[in-house]
């Protein structure tokens, strides 16, 4: 009995030989292959190739926030035919250290046809007492042209937070300041106010040749040089300390994959994304696979009430509507990430568990399972080695064909908003692009990408799962 | 079998499913409200106890207590916290299969009312015409194609039917609306990009009518291009297997034109088995149109969906979540009873 039972699993050891053999001629399920490995390869490199810290703080937005917002990637430079300014962080120079008195400068080099989205400077205080410190920012471009500190400053603002962030294009003073500038150069500057000028027209006329259409969206001819901002802080007493002063030239255009509106970094999002979508679509599948694989052959095996009284559950789940049943429960607990795979499993096995029953039905009949039967053998050890191991290789088969439906479901789950709150997943990075209507402002990076990445993944795995398919079912070679 | 047994027996199944995804909406509804009731109470005998010891400012520490005790009873009663478990979720299961939830929180109806029946039946008709009519295009495109497909197994149309139905099977539908909202509401405006109906509104008559199927056309266009796919390969599969048999063979050998064979003997034949995947794959592709509506702001239980959720309005997500149930199990029913017309062999698993 044991020998023969050996025999069995060595028969599948060689069968799963044939069987690597026989897929390798498969095309399409080498294509699938394929793509899943670059995908797999990806994933395992995403602390190298993203952001490493992009999975934890994915939804922490205070991370991102000197970030440029909702700006398109790198690459498409190449069909705007102009260099864009890139993401630079320049940290300050002290030029003047008194115990009252602090000087900065920041000198930023502009060699782009296109000025940054905007500029953010970070002022970190080691220590701030209730003696609010002032703060001046001066500015002289290239051409000589100064905004100076004693004269006529951008800004002048008091401190009093330790951590004080300047947004040059939410200072109404800093954009009257340069709009007066504008004026002198441009008669169109003329019909614009602080209140409709916007950020983008803002870094237009600061990074434009002082001359007409400086102030003309699209227009302005970009002028190149060194751009020294010049900040001086009145600490008043000598208890409030600087630690740093850093500036941010956000990039008009970021990264492989551009940002979305919360200057989140599309291109780590969507690596890391990898990870959470292979995760629910495989063990989805294995664990809804192997409830159908018990369930399929107990049902089968136990045969006459039983069986009829398995099926009936069977039907009943399977007629159950997965989407709502989800949404009420992901809408009641705002689940996890394994609890949505759990939930999942939960609805996906009766297909294959009526699949299951029946070929296990047609072995029960077989000769060598009522031999096995008649010298004795008892019911777990006839449906353990000799039912189970014939109906193996399909489960592997549906295991892949499994993953693209677990998958689409969770970003559906995800794209509604009741993904888990504490990762990145593409159903999300959607439902973001949604809410924040990306479609209607034209922000196409943001909508493509994670959808294709749905689709790439979904197809890698029905490529694979036809190919075995094909081999483990010969009727279907034929068609 | 007769037929008249098959219909109660399928009816009977059905009813049994809706009953038992009922009892289950229902017992995690109670879940929910009970904790939302739990906090409620809370909130609600703090308030009271402050302004019990405002007004009885010389109150003993039992009055206090019996004070708080006749309040708390009140409240519990309020929200059947005073009946057994069992009980609530038994009357909540009874009320929904009438058609009876509990009052939205947040969400109204056109007409101002919380009534989550007629919010909801404020959003059916939308979704029905929607759904209707892209499975109407979508049936006969895909089963156009697949009997193309099948007329011609191993040709370029069949090896291309194959890959596309693969291609949007692995795809979102509703991420194929955005994608086709940026292609021909963005980058070529032929088409609005969401909505029902233009603002302001065309005169009614005609124009309106015009106005509406302009608006359908991008989430109509949306549905089926993902949907017939998949339906000309189930139709292409299942024919390709009833040609293979024998009665095909002899309508050959009787030298009967190659489109009869097909249209006549093949399609009847193929039939049953085609009604049923199709209705399945209609109902399975219903998940997918509910979330593409709230990509075209059509204005359906699908965006009543994402409504839902962002105001966190569980009265509504629960109705809905049974009204959808109900739809599914009858489309279901449908499918069985349709099998039984189509194929007399029926043979009930019962």
């Amino acid at each position: 009995m044991d020998g023969d039972a050996e025999m069995r699993w060595e028969d599948l050891k060689e069968r799963f030989l044939d069987f690597a053999h026989e897929f390798r001629k498969q095309k399409t399920g080498m294509i699938g292959l394929g793509i899943l490995l670059v995908l797999v390869s990806m994933a395992i490199a995403a602390p190298f190739i993203a952001d490493p810290n992009a999975f934890k703080n994915w939804h922490n937005l205070k991370y991102w926030e000197e970030n440029p917002r909702a700006v398109p990637p790198t690459w498409v430079e190449i069909f705007w035919g102009k260099k864009a300014a890139r993401h630079e962080i320049i940290y300050g120079v002290i030029t003047k250290n008194g115990t009252t008195i602090i000087e900065y400068n920041i000198t930023y080099n502009y060699k782009y046809d296109l000025p940054p989205a905007g500029i953010v400077i970070k002022f970190k205080f080691a220590k701030l007492t209730n003696q609010s410190p002032l703060l001046l920012i001066g500015l002289q471009r290239p051409d000589g042209a100064t905004f100076s500190m004693d004269k006529n400053p951008l800004t002048r603002i008091m401190i009093t937070t330790s951590e004080y962030v300047w947004y040059i294009s939410l200072d109404s003073k800093a954009k009257s300041s340069i709009l007066n500038f504008a004026r002198q150069y441009d008669p169109a500057a003329t019909n614009l106010t602080a209140e409709i000028l916007s950020p983008d027209l803002l870094m237009q006329i600061l990074f434009s040749k002082a001359k007409p259409g400086m102030s003309v969206p699209g227009k302005g001819e970009p002028l190149h040089g060194k751009y020294t901002f010049m900040i001086r802080i009145y600490l008043y007493t000598p208890e409030n300390k600087m630690e740093y002063v850093k500036a941010i030239f956000q990039g008009r255009v970021y990264g492989l994959l551009g940002t979305d509106d919360f200057g989140r970094d599309l291109w780590s999002g969507i690596v890391w994304g990898i990870w959470v979508a292979l995760m629910i679509g495989i063990l989805t599948s294995v664990i809804s696979v192997f409830i159908g694989l018990t369930y399929g052959v107990t049902s089968a095996y136990l045969g006459g009430k039983w069986d009829e009284l398995l099926q009936r559950i069977n039907d009943i789940v399977y007629s159950m509507p997965v989407l709502p049943i989800l949404i009420i429960m992901a809408a009641a607990w705002r689940p996890s990430v394994w609890n949505i795979v759990i939930l999942l499993s939960i609805f996906s096995w009766p297909g294959f568990a009526k699949v299951v029953r029946s070929m296990a039905l047609q072995i029960k009949e077989e000769p060598f399972v009522e031999a096995a039967r008649a010298s004795g053998a008892s019911g777990v050890k006839i449906v353990l080695r000799h039912i189970a191991p014939q109906i193996l290789p399909y489960t592997f088969a549906n295991i892949a064909l499994g993953v693209p439906g677990a998958i689409l479901t969770e970003a559906g789950l995800s794209f509604l908003g009741l993904g888990d709150p504490t990762i990145p997943t593409w159903g999300q990075i959607l439902h973001d692009a949604q809410a924040r209507f990306a479609t209607l402002r034209n922000l196409w990076w943001w909508v493509v990408i994670p959808g294709l990445m749905i689709a790439l993944v979904g197809l890698s795995f029905a490529l694979i799962g036809i190919a075995m398919d094909t081999i483990l079912n010969p009727r279907l070679r034929k068609i | 079998m007769g037929y008249g047994r098959y219909l109660v027996i399928r009816s009977l199944n059905a009813f049994i499913t809706l009953f038992i995804v009922t009892l289950l909406i229902s017992a995690l509804f109670n879940v929910v409200i009970d904790m939302y009731a739990e906090a409620w109470i809370r909130e609600q005998l703090q308030a009271d106890l402050q302004g019990y010891i405002r007004e009885h400012p010389t109150a003993t520490q039992e009055q206090i207590q019996e004070y708080l005790k006749s309040r708390e009873r009140i409240y519990r009663a309020r929200w059947m916290l005073d009946k057994p478990l069992v009980y609530r979720i038994l009357l909540r299961t009874f009320n929904a299969m009438i058609f009876k939830f509990d009052p939205a929180l947040q969400l109204t109806a056109p007409d101002g009312s919380r009534d989550t029946v007629k919010i909801i039946l404020g959003r059916l008709p939308n979704t029905i015409v929607l759904f209707l009519t892209s499975t109407i295009v979508t049936a006969i495109i895909g089963i156009y194609i697949g009997l193309k497909a099948a007329r011609h197994a191993g040709s370029l149309l069949d090896k291309s039917v194959a890959t596309f139905a693969l291609i949007t099977n692995s795809v979102p539908m509703w991420w194929t609306g955005m994608l086709f909202i940026l292609i021909f509401a963005y980058y070529i405006p032929i088409f609005p990009p969401g909505g029902t109906h233009s603002i302001p509104p065309p005169p009614p008559g005609l124009p309106s009518i015009l106005d509406f199927l302009w608006h359908l056309a991008l989430p109509l266009i949306t549905v089926t291009f993902v949907s017939f796919g998949g339906w000309a390969y189930v139709v292409r599969n299942i024919v390709i297997d009833v040609m293979t048999q024998d009665f095909v063979l002899v309508a050959r050998a009787k030298g009967l034109p190659e489109s009869r064979i097909l249209y006549g003997h093949v399609l009847r034949a193929a039939a049953p088995p085609i009604v049923t995947i199709i209705i399945l794959s209609v109902l399975s592709s219903l998940s997918g149109a509910i979330i593409t509506e709230t990509v075209f702001n059509w204005p359906g239980m699908g965006m009543l969906y994402w409504a839902a959720i962002s105001t966190n309005d569980l009265p509504v997500i629960i109705a809905e979540g049974y009204v959808f149930t109900f739809l599914f199990v009858i489309a279901m029913l449908i499918a069985d009873l349709i099998y039984g017309i189509l194929d007399p062999r029926v043979k009930v698993g019962w």
